[in-house]
């Protein structure tokens, strides 16, 4: 937001773009569609994005995080939260998504029932 | 000495070929005491000779070659381009030539920059033919100059590591000129009680007439022929030639020593006495000097070691950005912060999108930048992707490579350029970027599918455009216009994913790349070695393969035990998570020392605040860019700090290399943060008001890359920019 203007900035969850839900998945790039100015018609391939949630760039964890120290998770979590919710209000005062913040589902998550003064 | 017929000459015969031999040795013993008389008289006379000094010649009043009453200022600014320099100094000193353009076109004042002819500059021996002195030094340059048709009124002297910081500042001459001034120095007299006076020449003023021109003849006369004739003079040593002129009263009661306004100063002044800049944007103090010298920056010589150097044209950069913005601003344009050349359309001062920076979303800027930008533009990328590393841009990448749209064109080459992230690559200039949606392209804007036409949308991704220092201002300097999408994951889970693919480096090498469970194939030295990516990655797989299989020895065939492995990975992910919140603790503790880290910034009681070193090295950037952006305080989680300042991310040295290891091997947590504070519009400061006798012609040259600028000084570049070569007047 320091450079561009909120006209010409879209964000995307990439977990959205990956979702094991086609529904979603067309959800996110059709956002992405109308925000490059295509309409989704005969020029488009249906499905021909994130036919998989497996991508070219996947990489298996030695430790799944769910294994991962807890003490660390929860450092992180810790110093991102105002982090987070700086975002948040940054989201909703450029209107870059709804007000409920359903397009990005992990913030949406993360700002509620959290004091983000 | 004696004085006999051997050294006499024939002529001393006063006797006649026909006389006697008595009558000849007569002569000639005559002769030798008339010798030895005249000899003896002069010997006597002498003493008399060094003590006698004839009068000064009568001090005739001088005339000026322009006379009559100073009705508008009719200046020379006068220099000299340095010539070919190693590293980049050529690329500097045209940073120093071109506020002087600046200068000469906002004062409405003719511009003479010399230089040898062969660089496409004006050359003194053109103006006075067959004076070579002329061509080559700054006593010789000036005199050439009084030919000048019509004459000047006054030649200003700025040499040639100077850049011109106030534009604006205040330079009496018809005050001058009422008083008889016929030369103002910038200097000082000497200590109590000396007579000496000390003077720096690198600034100086000049009345064009008969007695500047007598000066400069007698200066030349005095000057040895190194000097007379040294294209690259020292201030010094014109300096020394007119200080000495500059003892007799005939010189030196038409001589001001100015030191009532801040003309000059020296970056390497001590800070005291040293006139800092205004803050970016502000309008020059009325103590700002007219010129600083950048002496210490070794323009032509590497002379200095490397870090001052490089701070040395740090400041250098920042102070031609500074001045530049008050030839840019009629133009609706500035540059973005200062030390950037990039330049960004200013805002026109209507707050309508209520969010108190006095400027809408949308930046106005002047309409010749607007086109002038779509122009440069039409040929780029319509979407650019960003997202922190490890955000699912290769799958997007994969996505559209395999045609989610056919209107959907994605770069070729490699997966991520990150041509506007790294400096190395940036250099290779924007053609070498059109290229990789144009191949065949010979040229800027030369394309036949412009950007947003309906038959193809050209799109960019690169993680490193979301997070490194530079990318931002560079996309939105040469596409302010584009579309931009952000992939935002979840910060946690980046973080992780982050860190786990840095460990998998670690380990695997190469190995990473062709499968996912890479530490499964690790099962000896060999496979280590084969696939290692640098020496520090090897000894540390080596090291790992040897703990997790053998018990330290390493056993030739086995892959490491999976539980080591984990043991490993759990206590790297943890040294490095607390490693790098303490260093961001240190930063905010740094940045805003009245407000610590409240308890539930991950503070768990493990020393928040860092390591002292931290905090010193984290003053140490932040008092490098204290220039260009003011501390800001009162925070307590950070926001408003400058954290890739902190972080040394951006620093004066911090190279491609540097910039990549810090980026991918000690960020993964700041990577996660978004950049939020301190991100929005921080680089957007105020502005300088607009001066009502601004000139409206650009320089233009920052919005090329580098590598295009051609070497020598400003007369080659304006040339460059039609309409505007016209406004460099030269001497006729």
């Amino acid at each position: 937001m320091a450079y561009f203007p909120a006209s010409q900035m879209l964000l995307l969850d990439p977990a959205e773009l990956l979702a094991p839900e086609r529904s979603r998945r067309d959800a996110a790039m059709g956002r992405l569609a109308r925000h490059i100015g295509l309409s989704r018609g005969a020029e488009g391939r249906d499905g021909a994005a994130g036919e998989s949630a497996a991508h070219e760039n996947s990489r298996h964890y030695i430790l799944p995080p769910q294994e991962q120290p807890a003490e660390v998770g929860r450092q992180l979590s810790a110093w991102l939260a105002p982090h987070n919710c700086a975002l948040a209000a940054l989201v909703r005062r450029h209107r870059l998504a709804s007000d409920d913040l359903r397009e990005l589902p992990w913030l949406q998550k993360e700002v509620v029932g959290k004091e983000c003064a | 000495m004696r004085l006999g017929p051997r050294n006499a000459s024939p002529n001393f015969s006063v006797a006649g070929p026909g006389g006697s031999e008595a009558g000849r040795r007569a002569g000639m013993r005559a002769s030798a005491l008339l010798l030895r008389a005249v000899v003896s008289l002069s010997l006597l006379w002498l003493p008399l000779m060094f003590w006698y000094r004839p009068a000064e010649p009568d001090a005739a009043p001088p005339v000026p070659l322009a006379p009559g009453t100073a009705t508008r200022e009719d200046v020379v600014v006068v220099s000299q381009a340095p010539g070919q320099c190693s590293h980049r100094g050529t690329y500097f000193a045209t940073k120093a030539a071109q506020t002087k353009l600046q200068l000469a076109q906002r004062r409405g004042w003719r511009l003479w920059i010399a230089g040898d002819e062969s660089e496409g500059l004006a050359s003194a021996a053109a103006l006075a033919a067959g004076n070579d002195t002329a061509a080559a030094s700054q006593l010789g340059l000036l005199l050439a100059l009084h030919e000048a048709r019509p004459p000047p009124r006054w030649l200003l002297w700025l040499d040639s590591e100077l850049l011109v910081t106030n534009p604006s500042a205040e330079l009496p001459l018809a005050e001058y000129e009422a008083r008889g001034t016929q030369l103002v120095l910038w200097g000082e007299e000497g200590g109590a009680g000396s007579d000496r006076l000390v003077v720096d020449t690198a600034v100086l003023a000049l009345r064009v007439g008969t007695w500047s021109a007598a000066l400069l003849a007698a200066a030349l006369d005095l000057a040895t022929e190194s000097t007379a004739r040294s294209r690259h003079h020292t201030g010094r040593s014109v300096s020394a030639l007119l200080a000495e002129l500059l003892r007799a009263p005939r010189w030196r009661q038409y001589t001001q020593l100015e030191r009532d306004r801040p003309l000059f100063t020296h970056w390497r002044a001590p800070p005291d006495a040293r006139t800092p800049l205004s803050a970016l944007g502000a309008a020059p103090a009325a103590s700002l000097p007219l010129a600083t010298s950048f002496r210490g920056c070794g323009l032509c010589a590497a002379t200095a070691p490397p870090a001052s150097l490089a701070a040395c044209r740090a400041a250098l950069m920042r102070t031609f950005t500074y001045t530049s913005n008050f030839a840019l601003r009629p133009l609706g344009a500035q540059h973005a912060v200062l030390g950037s050349t990039h330049v960004r359309p200013t805002k026109d001062g209507v707050d309508d999108d209520g969010d108190g920076d006095a400027g809408g979303d949308g930046e106005r800027g002047g309409e010749w930048l607007g086109k002038h930008r779509d122009s440069l533009g039409r040929c780029f990328a319509s979407l650019v992707v960003v997202g922190s590393q490890r955000s699912g841009l290769a799958s997007l990448h994969g996505a559209l490579k395999r045609g989610w749209d056919r209107r959907v064109r994605v770069h070729a080459g490699e997966r991520e350029q990150h041509f506007f992230s790294m400096d190395n690559h940036f250099r290779l200039g924007l053609l070498h970027h059109q290229r990789l949606f144009h191949p065949n392209a010979t040229a800027l804007r030369s394309c036949t599918e412009p950007r947003g036409s309906a038959a193809t949308v050209h799109v960019e991704l690169s993680s490193s455009y979301f997070d490194y220092p530079k990318a931002k201002l560079r996309i939105f300097s040469v596409m302010p216009r584009v579309r931009v999408a952000v992939l935002l994951r979840e910060p946690v889970a980046r973080a992780r994913s982050a860190f786990n693919v840095r460990w998998l480096t670690w380990l695997c090498g190469k190995l990473m790349w062709s499968r996912p469970d890479c530490w499964a194939a690790v099962t000896g030295e060999e496979v280590v070695r084969q696939n290692q990516v640098g020496p520090f990655q090897m000894h540390a797989a080596l090291k790992l393969w040897r703990a997790c299989t053998g018990g330290g020895e390493g056993k030739e065939g086995a892959a490491p035990r999976v539980s080591c492995l984990r043991a490993d990975y759990a206590s790297k992910l943890r040294d490095k998570a607390t490693q790098e919140l303490a260093a961001l603790r240190a930063c905010v503790a740094q940045q805003a020392p009245s407000a610590q880290p409240p308890a539930n910034l991950g503070g768990d009681g493990d020393g928040a605040g860092g390591s002292s070193a931290a905090a010193a090295a984290a003053a140490a950037a932040a008092a490098v860019e204290a220039i260009s952006v003011p501390p800001v305080g009162g925070a307590s989680w950070g926001e408003g700090v400058r954290w890739d300042a902190c972080l040394e991310l951006d620093g004066p040295m911090t190279g491609p290399k540097q910039l990549h290891k810090k980026m991918e091997d000690g960020a993964f947590v700041w990577r996660s943060m978004y950049q939020v504070s301190g991100g929005e519009r921080q680089h957007l400061g105020a502005r300088p008001t607009r001066p009502p006798d601004m000139p409206t012609r650009p320089t233009l040259v920052h919005l090329l890359p580098s590598r295009s600028l051609p070497s020598g000084a400003p007369e080659r570049l304006v040339g460059l920019l039609p309409g505007v070569a016209d406004a460099v007047a030269r001497p006729r």
